[in-house]
């Protein structure tokens, strides 16, 4: 016994010490593994905590998968020029303007009954931002059929502090995560609402943003109209129509993968019921008019084209989002090369053109006849990649 | 002149041993002098050779009583001529040494003077176990989710120390809570946490003092405790309530100050939880049993 106990201490001597630093230091957990976030619940349209399983994370502590990684604070002063500049790409406008890069985040969470719950509020504003953008990749890669190399990772950046050149206001607007001259997701501060990184529709929007700016405009910057001449009524039209179209693309993404027309409600309920999609949306003379129009002396407000665009297009989804959502994604890349056929300056009923050719053949006829309806005060009076019979909308604009 | 001679002799006789005497009670006795008789019990007479004589001489201590809690005090200094045996010459031993080689001190002085205590009487032994109850506040540094600086959340507890040696060597155990609330109206998010440490600690310096600085190291555990809610628009707040723990070590370093029964302690303590350097500086005010 007397031998016996030395060795005794001597083997449990660096087993506790193990067993401590083991359990004082950093603990990590990849996926599969189900986590709590906020999510909303579509059958009773509320946001709720539940778990959900999140399936692409190499490091929870970290934040880090292959939906991105998500990282937070630094800061980025935008200068608008510089993005204007023909000659910029996102490598040198990154390297122009982030001025200190955002750190690596820690996350701290506890298992319980095999569910990952986040121990303070940064955690699970972070967790779930993940998890929704992970949420809405799947939707627009698997779901939606959208090839992944034309949604790559992009980084995803918390509490940052990101002006423009007056060193106050974001360039970010209201309920905007994606910010494509930087191709990065940028997560607010804080919000006054239901941040937008919970809204499952405010990610799909801003899912929406990346794969316009990748598959229409080829990863440039900005649209490539608005490097154009600024007072030119042609370049101003084709710079107006780009900002409606890719509002009402994305506004249409964010309520089909939330399957909520009324997502604004939550986070940008200021301009809610402008931008609800459960409410008829009619093309006016006014948004015909206002589209070659100087921005000095009239600021263009690329949303209420978006809607009738987005409110069109959600009709068309009501008999099944999946085929719709499908088809919108796969004329993404023919609106690029057409927008490229056309040296920038795509017409609104090309567009429309695209979107009704890329539509599932027994929706093209539906899709038709709501475009024909919706879009005639914009004179938008035929489509040559409609059917010969259309299907008139139920609720007609005229 | 027979007559002029036997007077002579009687005063020889008479007066000089009568004169001597008087002398004697005046003046110190020379070293070859007999001794005087002892007031009391002689001292039992031992011969030793004059060359063993002590270059000084050092009166006898009374033994402390193990049994007393105060240190005995010291008899009175006794009179030289108390070891006035050193002192007998021996007409059979050897002539002794020259006096002029003596010590000045023993011709000099023939008394020693009592000499005063060169060592400090042992420390009283004090009780084996010595404890304190202290109530603590500060603030608690957890690292943020986001990367950004500690958020400090203010932090209140309960510290029970005991002196397991009291100069050298301290144990406690402290229980410190800290909470604080994130979000907006729309979500959010209270986060509590309870330490509950058992620390061991080495005195540095003089542990009776009543500054001390104390470094030490333990480990722990704490419990997380979250509340989620979450309003909805139906107006019904949806809440998640979970709570978890964690093993943690701490490593403190801490400044005492002890007054009478009153001891404060400002203390600064690293808590590595869960991979995370955490902070928790703490003032406490005890009372104590010491």
């Amino acid at each position: 016994m007397r031998r016996a106990s030395p060795r005794r201490v001597g083997s449990a001597g660096p087993g506790l010490a193990l067993l401590l630093a083991a359990t004082a230091c950093s603990t990590d957990l990849s996926s599969p593994f189900s986590a709590e976030t906020v999510s909303y619940d579509t059958q009773a349209q509320k946001f709720h905590l539940a778990p959900v399983l999140v399936a692409t994370l190499t490091s929870l502590r970290h934040l880090t998968g292959t939906s991105g990684q998500v990282r937070a604070g630094g800061s980025v002063e935008v200068k608008k020029a510089a993005v204007l500049d023909k000659a910029a790409t996102v490598e040198s406008l990154r390297a122009q303007f982030i001025l200190e890069p955002p750190n690596e985040v820690e996350i701290a969470w506890s298992v319980l009954n095999d569910i990952a719950i986040p121990e303070n509020y940064t955690s699970l504003e972070l967790l779930t931002a993940y998890s929704n953008i992970e949420r809405g990749r799947a939707s627009f890669i698997r779901d939606w059929g959208l090839a992944a190399e034309s949604l790559p990772a992009a980084p995803i950046v918390a509490h940052a502090r990101i002006v423009q050149d007056d060193g106050k206001n974001s360039p970010l607007g209201d309920g905007e995560l994606y910010y494509s001259p930087l191709a990065s997701f940028y997560l607010p501060t804080s919000s006054a609402q239901l941040p937008l990184a919970f809204n499952l529709g405010a990610v799909g929007h801003a899912l929406g943003h990346q794969a316009v700016a990748q598959l229409v405009w080829g990863g440039s910057p900005v649209a490539p109209p608005e490097r154009e001449a600024q007072h030119e009524p042609g370049w101003n039209t084709a710079r107006h129509l780009a900002r409606s179209m890719t509002e009402g693309l994305a506004d249409y993404l964010g309520v089909a993968l939330s399957s909520d027309p009324r997502w604004f409600d939550y986070s940008v309920a200021q301009s809610a019921n402008a931008r609800a999609l459960d409410t008829l949306r009619c093309g006016s003379r006014e948004m015909l008019l206002a589209l070659p129009a100087n921005e000095e002396t009239a600021p263009y407000d690329p949303f209420p084209l978006g809607t009738v665009l987005a409110g069109a297009l959600w009709e068309s989804s009501l008999s099944g989002v999946r085929r719709s959502a499908t088809g919108v994604l796969a004329s993404l890349k023919v609106l690029g090369a057409k927008e490229k056929a056309a040296n920038g300056q795509l017409g609104l009923a090309s567009v429309l053109d695209v979107l009704v050719a890329g539509a599932d053949p027994s929706r093209q006829a539906n899709l038709c006849g709501l475009f024909l309806d919706r879009f005639a005060s914009l004179s938008v009076s035929g489509l040559p990649s409609c059917p010969a019979t259309l299907v008139a909308p139920a609720v007609s604009c005229h | 002149m027979p007559l002029r001679h036997f007077a002579a002799a009687l005063l020889l006789v008479v007066v000089l041993p009568a004169s001597a005497r008087a002398q004697a009670e005046e003046e110190p006795t020379p070293f070859w002098g007999s001794p005087p008789p002892p007031e009391q019990a002689p001292a039992k007479r031992k011969r030793k050779a004059p060359t063993q004589l002590p270059s000084r001489v050092t009166k006898s201590r009374p033994k402390p009583d193990p049994r007393a809690a105060e240190p005995v005090a010291p008899a009175p200094a006794p009179f030289i001529n108390q070891i006035s045996p050193l002192m007998v010459p021996d007409l059979k031993a050897p002539p002794p040494p020259a006096p002029a080689q003596l010590p000045q001190t023993l011709t000099a002085a023939p008394h020693w003077p009592a000499e005063p205590e060169t060592e400090s009487p042992p420390p009283p032994p004090g009780p084996s176990a010595r404890f304190g109850l202290d109530l603590a506040a500060g603030a608690w540094g957890k690292g943020s989710a986001s990367g950004g600086p500690r958020a400090y959340d203010f932090a209140y507890g309960l510290r029970a120390g005991w002196a397991l040696r009291p100069d050298a060597i301290e144990l406690d155990l402290l229980l410190a809570r800290a909470g604080g609330t994130q979000g907006n109206p729309f979500a959010n998010a209270t986060a509590t946490h309870t330490l509950i440490g058992l620390r061991a600690f080495a005195v540095l310096g003089p542990g009776q003092q009543r500054l001390a600085l104390l470094l030490g190291a333990g480990v722990g555990t704490t419990l997380a405790q979250t509340h989620y809610s979450l309003p909805s628009s139906g107006g019904v707040t949806q809440t998640l309530d979970a709570t978890s723990g964690k093993l943690v070590i701490m490593g403190t370093a801490a400044l005492r100050l002890r007054l009478e029964l009153f001891e404060a302690r400002a203390e600064f303590s690293p808590v590595l939880r869960d991979g995370r350097l955490e902070f928790l500086p703490l003032f406490a005010l005890g009372l104590g049993l010491w």
